[in-house]
């Protein structure tokens, strides 16, 4: 190849490698080294404290930055002008500490910690369990331990004593080897890799999980959709695919101010094209603790919010005709069109109108022509029975006109969160409560030996030793109480 | 049950205070005992601190099942029709802790429990007085809430997860309560250097007093406190009777529809807590670089030492100021615009009652007074003491029987809160603080166990973590760190 005169060529002579490619290559030993290194970074304790001490001070802090969870939009507004700090609060997305990049990060290296241990670990776990030491003589530093006692008992006859305590024994020879719980050594195991779990639900539920908000007006309203409010203030809106109706909204109270209940009648409707709704699909009445589980979809009773100042009556019309029926919430003076050229007009309510409780005045108007009559809350059939109309009605209560405010929301990672936390009650009942007991014996020319060892509760197992030894007809050994590591300088 | 609310709460009256006076002859005698050798006490003491919590068990009997009738009759009265199976859900579904009078007793009955446990198996008398002490301070303070009365539970609590998900976590919180008590006897008895215990005790009582300051405190050196609205509220017993209420006011701010606490500045109270909170830190900083720089003990002459007595000094002016404040509190007139949560309206005050900061500041100030007091004294009291390795031991053993409860109280809360919000976990400041407390034991458990630490090292671990536990118990609750969904009704 030619080189253009006056233009010295930079680039790559043909054939040449670079200075580092031509570097060898790391050996065998050299590489497993650098693996192994990158391991043990990861397996290692002062690691796992670096992690829980960047935890516990990013969480205080996490609770003080961002007291109010105000929306970055809001924060914007405080800080107008402060360039600096303000790109120091986008950068380290402080308006949602708990999921910024670096609290994700801290988060995920503690679980690559947790991985990593959880993998060093049980092929250790299940060596010692695997191939355990079988002869007395072979174990050294037992606390539990007596020394050979003249005895007749034979090596069987001791393996038979300790089966009858649900002991796994083997006799070897002259040796006994026993033990009990060996599932015990797994409950620390269980618990880290269950905490993996919850995490890994976590990311999921990160990745796949959304929530929102929807305000249905009581009495017939719906929603096709639901609104996600983000941290960074943004805005989603999440088409549902069918409708929800809220039917109904019950405020229960003890007194004014004191709620008793927040419940919502809701009914699930498919959409059609249009946007109209269709066949019903799913009637359910929610409240605080009970939510409604429709289509992967989780609906709870949030909040409420009364729409309307004044009160509306809670009537039902009943078309004699047509034997249907319908339940409206009426303003005072709304106009409720039955049927053509025939209007019903709330007029007046009465706490007790001639001695027969709550009651209210309907106003009605066919053809331009008035008539009124009232209806009693406390006899439902009334109205029906004593007046000559297509229509009857009948009159619950007086309620304001609330919209009843569901949060929804889907989380997929649920089962594995589950999974998780079941897994981890599971581990803790294991490692905290149960006890890996192993029993050597050596029965040898007339003469038993006995040694014992429990990985956990130490102090159980004293007492369970010493009833060993009587039953075997050893003498009982004076020990000190439970040694404790001595306290460091 | 043949008794009637009313009667039920009165004899629960008596009850709590037959429990109080009980441990307070207990402390009596534990302390005698403690400090007079010869006298022969050890069985009486116990036997009334058995008869205390006997008698404490009782009330809080009595509370739950008059909590239980409330929830009936109060549902019965306003028209609802139960089936036997709700009127059984409704009798047991309202424990005695869901409101800070409660929890404050409970708390203080089961660290007693727990403590009677401890003692009968491996004995520890020593640890006995402080944990009287503790739950009389306890008690003391459930006294000072105004609100004692059993309301019905709101919608979101009624739940049998609370019963469950709540107990296990104020279980927990005792027991670690009773673990610190033992490190700390543990660091005493072991002679540990003044540095070490200063550096504990400053660096712990800066983090809580930071805490229940917040930032206001540490860059703008004001100290602001929530007043109270002081209101009248029906009593359940006495038909037309009234009763005397104070709890913090709430504000709506701009632009949000969640109420939040009503924070007023309390004038000249900030700059004393500030230089409190810097000269902790600095005494923190100098006892860990002596101690780094393995100084020899000085005791009551090492400046990391005088330098917390200054702190201390300068919180004690600060704490008095506050307290004066308080006390001769006017009415505090709120600023343009500020829009009140709905239903509540003046007169404000600062108030002895329901004060978590107040409670909070007073308990740092206890601790490092003992910790100032103690110190020329270390020598005498350590000898004492019963064997260091017990001590630690026992340390150990509570710990490990906290930290399951912790973890599984944790992890049910997160069920619980999936299956009524939908979501496990919302980083809300009293989940948040659960999880500090988590990974704070966790820490602990894993020098001792895995990276083999004994001795000092943990024991000082323990006796900090509780002042993370002390903060999410209570400290949350301040509201300084925003009304999370764990705050309802009262406080």
């Amino acid at each position: 190849m030619s080189v253009p005169e006056g233009l010295v060529s930079v680039g790559p002579q043909s054939g040449a490698v670079s200075e580092v490619a031509r570097l060898p290559l790391l050996t065998e030993e050299q590489s497993h080294q650098l693996v192994e290194l990158v391991w043990r970074f990861f397996c290692s304790l002062r690691l796992t404290l670096a992690n829980l001490l960047g935890l516990f001070l990013a969480m205080i802090a996490g609770t003080f930055v961002n007291p109010a969870n105000d929306s970055l939009t809001n924060i914007e507004k405080a800080f107008a002008g402060r360039t600096t700090v303000l790109g120091a609060y986008r950068w380290f997305e402080l308006y949602d500490l708990f999921h910024s990049w670096w609290f994700t990060l801290m988060l995920t290296s503690l679980a690559l910690n947790l991985i990593a241990c959880s993998f060093e670990r049980l092929p250790r776990i299940y060596y010692l369990v695997r191939y355990p030491e079988r002869r007395l003589d072979h174990v050294a530093g037992l606390r539990f331990k007596v020394p050979a006692s003249a005895s007749l008992l034979q090596p069987e006859a001791v393996a038979a004593h300790l089966r009858t305590h649900g002991y796994l024994a083997q006799v070897t020879g002259s040796d006994v080897f026993a033990e009990k719980g060996r599932y015990a050594r797994f409950g620390v195991w269980v618990v880290h890799v269950s905490l993996l779990l919850i995490l890994g639900g976590g990311i999921i539920g990160r990745l796949t999980a959304f929530e929102g908000v929807a305000e249905v007006p009581q009495a017939g309203g719906t929603a096709d959709s639901f609104i996600e409010k983000r941290p960074d203030g943004s805005v989603f809106k999440h088409k549902l695919g069918f409708l929800v109706r809220c039917d109904d909204f019950r405020l229960k109270e003890f007194e004014p101010g004191r709620p008793k209940a927040f419940e919502s009648d809701l009914t699930v409707l498919e959409e059609q094209p249009d946007g109209t709704p269709g066949r019903e699909l799913k009637r359910d009445t929610i409240s605080v603790n009970h939510p409604l589980k429709w289509a992967g979809l989780t609906f709870y009773q949030a909040s409420y919010r009364q729409l309307d100042e004044g009160m509306k009556a809670k009537v039902k019309l009943l078309d004699k005709a047509g034997k249907t029926e319908r339940e409206l919430l009426v303003g005072a003076g709304e106009k409720v069109e039955a049927a053509e050229g025939l209007s019903y007009q709330l007029i007046d309510h009465q706490e007790d109108f001639a001695s027969m409780g709550e009651a209210v005045q309907v106003l009605r108007t066919e053809d331009g022509k008035d008539s009124s009559f009232w209806v009693f809350a406390k006899s439902p059939d009334f109205d029906r029975d004593n007046r000559e109309d297509r229509f009857a009605f009948q009159f619950e209560r007086l309620s304001p006109f609330y919209a009843t405010g569901l949060q929804i929301a889907r989380d997929p990672s649920t089962p594995v969160v589950y999974t998780g936390c079941f897994l981890l009650f599971a581990g803790i009942a294991i490692a905290f409560y149960t006890s890996h007991k192993r029993i050597w014996a050596k029965a040898q020319d007339g003469r038993l030996a006995l040694g014992g060892a429990a990985h956990r509760n130490a102090e159980a197992f004293s007492q369970e030793f010493d009833d060993l030894c009587a039953a075997l007809g050893l003498p009982l050994q004076k020990r000190k109480p439970v040694p404790v590591p001595q306290a460091a300088p | 049950m043949g008794f009637t609310v009313e009667e039920l709460l009165n004899v629960g009256v008596i009850l709590r205070f037959v429990a109080i006076g009980t441990y307070a002859a207990a402390f009596v005698s534990y302390a005698a005992r403690l400090a007079v050798q010869r006298l022969k006490l050890d069985r009486l003491a116990t036997g009334i601190a058995v008869l205390g919590v006997g008698a404490h068990t009782a009330y809080l009997i009595t509370r739950w099942v008059a909590a239980g009738q409330i929830e009936i009759l109060e549902r019965l009265r306003t028209g609802d029709v139960l089936s036997s199976y709700d009127r059984f859900w409704f009798m047991v579904s309202h424990p005695p802790y869901t409101n800070l009078f409660d929890a404050l007793n409970f708390v203080a009955w089961a660290m007693m429990v727990c403590y009677l446990i401890i003692e009968r198996k491996w004995g520890l008398r020593v640890v006995g007085v402080l944990a009287l002490a503790l739950a009389l301070v306890a008690m003391g303070e459930a006294t000072l809430v105004t609100d004692k009365q059993i309301e019905p539970l709101v919608p979101a609590l009624q739940s049998y997860w609370i019963l469950i998900h709540v107990g296990m976590l104020f279980v927990s919180y005792s027991l670690f309560t009773l673990g610190a008590v033992c490190a700390l006897l543990y660091l005493v008895r072991t002679g540990t250097a003044t540095s070490v215990m200063g550096g504990v005790q400053a660096a712990a009582a800066a983090l809580l007093l930071s805490m229940v300051g917040g930032g206001r405190l540490l860059f703008a050196a004001t100290f602001e406190m929530a007043p109270g609205w002081i209101h009248q509220i029906q009593s359940r017993l006495h038909q037309g009777k009234l009763l005397d209420v104070t709890t913090a006011v709430h504000m709506v701010p701009p632009g949000s529809d969640k109420a939040v606490k009503f924070f007023t500045p309390v004038a000249g109270v900030g700059p004393f807590l500030l230089a409190a909170v810097v000269l902790f830190i600095a005494g923190a900083v100098l006892s860990w670089l002596h101690q780094r720089r393995g100084q020899p003990e000085q005791g009551v002459h090492e400046r990391g030492y005088q330098v917390i007595a200054i702190g201390f000094a300068s919180l004690t002016i600060g704490l008095a100021l506050l307290i004066y404040r308080i006390v001769h509190s006017a009415n505090i007139v709120l600023p343009a615009g500020v829009q009140l949560a709905p239903g509540e309206h003046g007169p404000f005050q600062l108030s002895l009652a329901s004060n978590y900061a107040l409670g909070l500041i007073a308990l740092v100030w206890g601790s490092t007074l003992g910790f100032l007091l103690t110190t020329p004294l270390r020598d005498r009291i350590s000898a004492g003491l019963p064997d260091p390795r017990k001590l630690e031991d026992i340390t150990y053993r509570v710990v490990i029987a906290g930290w399951p409860l912790l973890t599984v109280g944790i992890v049910m809360g997160g069920m619980w809160a999936n299956e009524a919000w939908g979501r496990f976990w919302g980083w809300d400041p009293k989940e948040t603080w659960a999880l500090i407390t988590w990974v704070v034991y966790a820490g602990y458990l894993h020098t001792r166990i895995t990276l083999g630490w004994a001795g000092k090292r943990p024991a000082a671990i323990a006796v900090f973590a509780f002042a993370v536990v002390v903060f999410t118990f209570m400290g949350v609750n301040l509201g300084l760190t925003g009304e999370g969904l764990h705050t309802y009704g009262a406080g």
